[in-house]
């Protein structure tokens, strides 16, 4: 197989996969918070500056995060201007944008004086939109996909007589059964104010963690790459976080 | 007391449209001047600083102007004004070839 990076042509426009199927995931995720956010009667007053927050944060969020993954010689791509909304530098890292995006809807939350946590409808939205946008990751061999692999399902890379680990569609796969299990969970009364994107979040990070290790990543320390220490710090403030609170929350929701 | 006179309601009853949250797209002045002065500031900044602060010095007015309790509408302004640009990045990204943040290994002189 060789990479798609022109997905097709409208008339002598090329229009590329990473962009295509990046833009098409952020488009799906932000279609399925709507519909999430309608179900759940979230007024568009604290919607959109939520979103729009969220939004802003993932993406500032995910091109940081690149000093910290790849080091500070790419100061002059994440903290230019012009860099930071050049299309041809990319997005940057999955992992900063849900960091970023979480932090920009936290301040917004708290900017509108929310007090309780309407934030569950992104859960399923950000699962959705990350498998979609790896298709295009997997399509431009983005990173050179993945470590080299004797498995069946490695993908040949050109010039190369080895096969890879298709490591973006893993991702898809997993953000795909994810979605699902997202959305089988979002009605439970464990999951309300909150906890439901926290699991998702936390759910991502544990899996992400152990992906990494087939990944082409820059390791950091300990044989870890940016990307895992990040994914296990949000695994473990996500399990220290019920752990401290679960009970009380459970017992409030208990009927006396 | 005198029928006219007005008392303040609690504001657990007060009518659904005045109980709402406020949020920063409410002061639509503020808001003007937080999207207009993000492009100029940002403008300015760029050519003395080589871009270097740009990205920086928003992030702290995001936060700071969010989080504080008259100057919601300029941070909305700014978010609006960011957000906007993302959005013609992503349009503008169907037609060019992205690298995400040329790996590492790749020679960085390049760029």
């Amino acid at each position: 197989m060789s990479p798609v990076p022109v997905l097709f042509y409208v008339g002598r426009v090329p229009v590329y996969s990473h962009g295509f199927f990046l833009l098409f995931g952020l488009l799906a995720g932000l279609g399925w918070l709507v519909i999430e956010a309608r179900r759940r009667h979230w007024s568009k007053e604290e919607v959109i500056p939520i979103t729009l927050a969220a939004f802003v944060g993932g993406m500032i969020g995910a091109k940081v995060s690149i000093l910290f993954f790849n080091g500070f010689e790419y100061a002059p791509l994440v903290l230019n201007m012009y860099a930071m909304f050049d299309p041809r530098i990319g997005p940057g890292s999955i992992v900063g944008g849900v960091v970023g995006g979480y932090i920009g809807g936290y301040i917004a939350s708290k900017a509108i004086g929310k007090d309780k946590c309407s934030c569950d409808a992104f859960a399923p939205a950000m699962a959705l939109a990350t498998a979609i946008g790896r298709v295009g990751c997997f399509l431009s061999f983005e990173d050179g996909l993945g470590k080299p692999t004797t498995l069946p399902w490695g993908v040949p890379i050109p010039g190369g007589d080895y096969l890879v680990h298709p490591a973006p569609l893993y991702d898809m796969a997993f953000n795909l059964i994810w979605f699902g299990i997202l959305l089988l969970l979002r009605d439970h009364k464990w999951m309300q104010n909150g906890n439901l994107l926290k699991v998702g979040i936390g759910g991502y990070a544990f899996f992400r963690f152990f992906v990494e290790f087939v990944r082409n990543n820059r390791v950091l320390a300990l044989g870890l790459t940016g990307q895992q220490m990040v994914s296990a710090l949000l695994f473990l403030g996500v399990v220290v976080y019920f752990v401290m609170n679960g009970r009380k929350q459970f017992a409030a929701m208990q009927p006396a | 007391m005198d029928k006219d006179e007005q008392v303040p309601l609690p504001p657990e009853n007060l009518p659904a449209s005045e109980n709402k949250p406020s949020n920063f797209f409410q002061n639509y002045e503020q808001q003007v001047w937080g999207f207009i002065g993000w492009f100029v500031i940002a403008s300015l900044l760029a050519p003395i600083s080589f871009g270097l602060i740009t990205t920086p010095v928003t992030i702290i007015c995001l936060i700071a102007l969010g989080l504080s309790k008259t100057r919601k509408g300029l941070a909305g302004g700014i978010l609006l004004a960011v957000a906007i640009n993302f959005v013609i990045s992503l349009i503008r990204g169907l037609s060019m070839n992205a690298t995400c943040f040329i790996p590492f290994y790749i020679d960085m002189g390049y760029f």
